[in-house]
């Protein structure tokens, strides 16, 4: 699994593109949520703010070890034979191994922030997600399907409770943050399946770049409306 | 039940009510608008004078307190911030 990349070797410039407009679509979201947090005090732009952040976190170390694999700069292509060879190898893959866990774990926990937003947790809670996390993350590193799959879940929970909220609110910018959040979620079953063909992963980095542009376009539509003075909303 | 109103939302209402009267109003009619007590009035008006979004003024040998730009602009950002409280489901 060491030095392995996600993706295929041509498209390793376009993913990190892609990622970049991703983590600039978070950035903004995560700004905005900072400055109305100063004036409202409300947790839940806090939660957000931290959940964003973490998943720009993510996405940037990602990037920064697909960087080091590609250009070798682990040296997994330099070590020659014998014992000193193998021991360094075993801590390149090492580093590998940690720095890979750590974007797992960090992702995942951002996703576990956001969700908690809308449903509020207990300390036991808390403890036995956490718990899975770690468990998750552990075995992400042979079984990446495991990252994804558990992304999914979250993702796929965090979609459903936002449809249910645009259901019974009907309100316009919630329908583009449901069919966002549905992209991103799309986007982990295309990422599920890069096992079969690799293809399938630029499926993947291409529906969830669709799914951060229509974030990033909520957010627009949020700034423009809510600016918009509305004679006919009495109780802003 | 209604929610608890905070302290932003308050403000809020308070300057909107003013928005809705052209800017200006009487403060008995800012305090039923607000639904707020005497007390509590008193207590938000100072607040809104020191960070000067109203300011008060007199016509006819009547108080009047009247909507600045500042109190203007803090509006528009109170009606971004639901309308992101709105999208986000806060």
């Amino acid at each position: 699994m060491a030095g392995v990349l996600f993706g295929p070797e041509w498209f390793f410039g376009e993913g990190i593109i892609i990622d970049i407009f991703s983590v600039f679509a978070l950035a903004l979201v995560t700004f905005f949520s900072l400055k109305y947090y100063r004036v409202r005090k409300s947790r839940s732009y806090l939660y957000l703010a931290i959940s964003f952040g973490l998943l720009i976190a993510s996405l940037v170390l990602k990037n920064l070890i697909s960087t080091g694999i590609h250009y070798d700069i682990f040296g997994m292509g330099q070590f020659g034979f014998g014992m000193l060879g193998y021991y360094a190898l075993k801590s390149a893959n090492q580093l590998i191994f940690w720095a890979y866990s750590l974007y797992y774990l960090i992702a995942l926990v951002g996703l576990y922030i956001f969700y908690s937003i809308y449903q509020k947790q207990s300390p036991y809670t808390i403890a036995l997600v956490v718990y899975l996390l770690l468990i998750s993350t552990y075995f992400s590193y042979p079984y990446v399907t495991i990252f994804f799959l558990s992304s999914f879940m979250i993702l796929l929970l965090i979609t459903v409770q936002c449809t249910q909220r645009y259901i019974s609110k009907k309100y316009p910018a919630t329908r583009l943050l449901v069919v966002s959040l549905g992209l991103l979620t799309l986007s982990q079953v295309c990422f599920m399946l890069m096992g079969i063909d690799a293809a399938f992963y630029i499926v993947a980095e291409f529906v969830q770049l669709a799914g951060y542009t229509l974030l990033l376009i909520t957010l627009i539509a949020v700034l423009i409306h809510g600016r918009k003075k509305d004679e006919n909303r009495y109780y802003w | 039940m209604a929610e608890k109103r905070t302290k932003i939302d308050i403000i809020g209402d308070m300057l909107v009510s003013i928005i809705h009267k052209e800017g200006i109003i009487k403060p008995t009619h800012l305090m039923y608008r607000s639904n707020l007590s005497h007390g509590q009035m008193k207590v938000y008006l100072e607040e809104l004078l020191e960070k000067e979004f109203i300011r008060k003024m007199k016509r006819n040998n009547c108080d009047y307190i009247m909507i600045t730009d500042k109190g203007h602009e803090f509006v528009a950002k109170l009606r971004e911030i639901k309308e992101f409280e709105k999208t986000f489901g806060f």
